[in-house]
């Protein structure tokens, strides 16, 4: 669920733009790293610079993906005692949602967006507070209904 | 017997709620830790600046160290000036895209817990489990929670006695959350 909604929340083009610029510096320290070797100290400046190039292209695929989903495990594991279940509800009008301490209920037009997933479907209330409903636990006739009330 | 202590409605504004996102996010979200992470550019920054002095500022000679103290120096500045004022606008970019953060929500203020409440939303929420309660001159800001709820209440809507009972509440029962934010300086309208 986290790493659905990180590649939901990332721009496109902050990835675009970041893989640009990696690739740039990688082709830029090897051109340099090939052609200009006067001394030792450029040599590590243009490794330094290929290794950041890689840092940066790899770092949405990777690295950023690696530690959101190690965060997540976390996260789970020290709070998996109070997560607690929710009784969800669409009608024609509201979503609804409520545990023992938290109602919503929500008329149509109050729904930033919803975003229909691989694994999860996610209910956004603003641009950055969201619900979500494992996609599992839905039949293909409750997605249905999901759909229609997107 | 968890009897109610206080009610009072509240209805937010767009810079209150900005406020309280940025609070939040100087202490759990991307500002947490913004003092030591600029401090460490700013050394580096000053470690460049001392090898360019050494070599007659001869920034045409060193340009990695020169770009390094330029890079340092933007890092410096994002840390300090930049990153509060993106949360800020974050928070207000939260508040623009919600239909319910604009409505006005009834408190109910118990000894153990406070509920707030309107015809779209019930919220009942024990301080054991909120992680702040920061209280500034315009709000109070309560986070915590497993999703990490931020709830903003308004001073303005509160009177003056009321406001010193809650937060003289607030301090009393949640003492290891409870901070009080420095105020504005004198003469800085926001």
């Amino acid at each position: 669920m986290q790493l659905e909604k990180r590649s939901l929340m990332i721009p496109k083009e902050n990835k675009i733009i970041l893989r640009i610029l990696g690739m740039i510096a990688i082709a830029c320290g090897t051109a340099a790293f090939i052609n200009i070797r006067e001394n030792i100290y450029q040599i590590i400046c243009w490794i330094l610079l290929i290794i950041t190039g890689f840092y940066a292209v790899s770092y949405y695929d990777f690295i950023d993906a690696a530690f959101t989903a190690k965060n997540a495990a976390d996260f789970y594991n020290y709070n998996e005692k109070d997560i607690s279940s929710k009784k969800i509800e669409f009608t024609e009008e509201e979503f609804r949602i409520s545990d023992e301490e938290h109602r919503l209920m929500l008329p149509k037009k109050f729904i930033n967006r919803i975003c229909i997933e691989k694994k999860t479907v996610f209910i956004f209330t603003d641009c950055e507070n969201f619900y979500y409903i494992p996609k599992r636990i839905l039949s293909e006739k409750q997605l249905q209904i999901i759909k229609e009330f997107v | 017997m968890n009897e109610t202590v206080m009610r009072f409605k509240n209805k937010l504004k767009i810079r209150e709620y900005a406020a309280g996102y940025q609070l939040y996010d100087l202490r759990h979200g991307k500002s947490k830790g913004r003092v030591w992470k600029s401090s460490v550019f700013f050394f580096i920054a000053m470690a460049m600046l001392f090898i360019l002095m050494m070599t007659g500022f001869n920034a045409a000679g060193y340009p990695v160290v020169t770009l390094m103290l330029m890079v340092c120096m933007y890092m410096c500045s994002y840390y300090v000036y930049m990153l509060p004022a993106i949360a800020k606008l974050k928070g207000e970019h939260i508040y623009k895209s919600s239909r319910l953060l604009s409505k006005e929500y009834f408190f109910e203020i118990k000894k153990d817990c406070f509920i707030m409440k309107n015809e779209h939303e019930y919220l009942k929420k024990y301080y054991s489990g909120l992680t702040d309660c920061i209280e500034t001159d315009d709000i109070f800001m309560l986070a915590g929670g497993i999703d990490n709820t931020i709830i903003v209440i308004s001073k303005r809507c509160l009177s003056g006695e009321e406001n010193s009972e809650l937060s003289a509440f607030f301090k009393r029962e949640m003492v290891k959350q409870y901070r009080r934010a420095r105020g504005r300086k004198k003469g800085k309208k926001t």
